[in-house]
């Protein structure tokens, strides 16, 4: 047994364990110092202290089996960029293909409002080859029905009624006529007919009176010319609604995970 | 910290990746075995490594003038303490296995000098002992003397004081030295005394 006073010189362990680290002040590792060099107990502590350090340090340092460096996906960096990029799909381009279906839509309605001399110039400028052939079949004297080299769908509409004004060019009979193509010239071109249809076509005798003056072959170049154009703007309206549909799906489908990935 | 870590690390700070990455392979080997002697097996520490360096990038804005190397290890040992509580407070005993199996070095394909000062006996004992040791006493032992940190840092890793620093060091290797006492016979010579208490 250690006499209370005897005890109390003695140096605490964690003053012992802090003399090894040489993490005690100069009074204090010189108190520790003079102390042990009398006292063989705090001697055997401090060596069983230090022999537990030193074997704690000789413990070899592991090399992992790996490196821990972070690629860009693991700091984040190029998962919030890379995701929506690989898709493409900006978040504007439904609201783009809207526009244009919307757009595609006013052309449609445009003739009710006004004349129709600038969408049917348009269209002949466009359709320029159509017209072309159109007028040769009407020039050759319309008898050109099973002939009518005017290419894809109009064709069998002008071959129907393109005779008519070649032989009478006047307006009253081309009036009488335009009337007539709805039933024709849908029911031949386009048997599963949008609704829109006939009324266009319904409206097509009201501008026709003005360029009267005009050889036949103009009237019925318009008629083709607009069936052509009506049957091409339908398809670039169902593009453009498709396409609204496609990119409001993508941008869906592509923007979620994207977000995904950021968080 | 020297100059140079300063300046990768206001780089990093920046958003420079590569930079931080410097500083990942200078540190990795430290915060690696700090997760090792913690968690005991290697598998836990190269995912506990992981986790650690890639929270460090997260909250690199979060480090103000306070030195890199002990925020850092700081972020890995509470990897630790989570993981640990994760799985219930015993650490797994595959760190023995993994002594077992031999240790792969591809980073560092020459043996360390110190592998040959102690068999591969007395480390498993030892390293067994240091899980037997409370949380924090383990973790001021592995820092102080596996990692060689000095008291400031370890305080600094620690966010305690320094004479609590020096008491849990000083409890830890007691404690560690009546264990391994436990198993004298495997014991250096030298470290066969007998306890005065």
């Amino acid at each position: 047994m250690i006499p209370f006073l005897k005890r109390r010189e003695h140096i605490s362990d964690a003053d012992l364990s802090a003399y090894i680290d040489g993490e005690l002040t100069a009074p204090e590792a010189a108190r520790v110092l003079t102390h042990l060099q009398r006292c063989a107990d705090c001697g055997a502590i401090l060596e069983g202290l230090r022999s537990v350090a030193s074997m704690l340090a000789a413990l070899p340092a592991e090399a992992p089996s790996r490196s821990f460096i972070l690629s860009p996906a693991q700091a984040g960096i190029e998962t919030r960029r890379q995701t929506p990029r690989r898709f493409a799909v900006p978040a504007f381009a439904p609201a783009v293909a809207m526009t244009i279906f919307v757009a595609l839509l006013a052309v449609d309605l445009l003739p009710s409002s006004g004349s129709s001399d600038d969408e049917v110039a348009t269209d002949r400028s466009v359709f320029s080859t159509n017209r072309e052939a159109v007028k040769e079949s009407a020039g050759a004297g319309a008898l050109a029905d099973s002939a009518a080299p005017a290419p894809a769908v109009p064709a069998p509409a002008t071959g129907a009624f393109a005779p008519t004004p070649a032989a009478e060019p006047q307006t009253a009979p081309a009036r009488s006529l335009a009337p007539e193509a709805p039933g024709t010239g849908t029911g031949n071109v386009a048997p599963p007919a949008e609704p829109t249809m006939p009324t266009l076509q319904r409206l097509e005798p009201v501008p026709t009176p003005a360029p009267a003056g005009e050889a036949a072959d103009t009237i019925a170049d318009a008629e083709s010319d607009s069936d052509a154009s009506i049957s091409l703007l339908r398809l670039l309206q169902i593009g453009a609604a498709l396409a609204f549909v496609v990119s409001l799906v993508a941008v869906i489908v592509t923007r979620s995970p994207g977000r995904r990935t950021a968080s | 910290m020297m100059a140079n870590d300063d300046a990768r690390l206001s780089r990093a700070r920046q958003g420079d990746l590569a930079a931080f990455n410097d500083l990942v392979l200078e540190f990795q080997g430290l915060v690696f075995n700090l997760c090792l002697r913690m968690l005991g097996g290697r598998q836990a520490a190269e995912d506990a490594a992981q986790e650690t360096f890639i929270a460090a990038w997260r909250n690199l804005g979060s480090l103000r003038g306070e030195a890199f190397r002990p925020w850092l290890l700081r972020i890995a040992a509470n990897h630790c303490r989570d993981e640990l509580r994760r799985r219930g407070r015993r650490p797994s005993s595959s760190l023995d296995l993994a002594l077992e199996e031999g240790v792969p070095e591809p980073f560092d394909p020459a043996p360390a000098p110190e592998t040959s000062a102690l068999d591969s006996e007395l480390r498993r004992h030892i390293t067994r002992a240091l899980e037997e040791l409370p949380e924090e006493q383990r973790l001021a032992i592995v820092l102080c003397d596996i990692e060689g940190l000095d008291y400031t840092e370890i305080a600094a890793v620690m966010k305690t004081s320094l004479g609590t620093v020096k008491s849990r060091i000083a409890r830890g290797r007691a404690r560690l030295r009546a264990l391994l006492l436990s198993e004298a016979e495997l014991l250096p010579a030298r470290f066969r005394h007998e306890d005065r208490r």
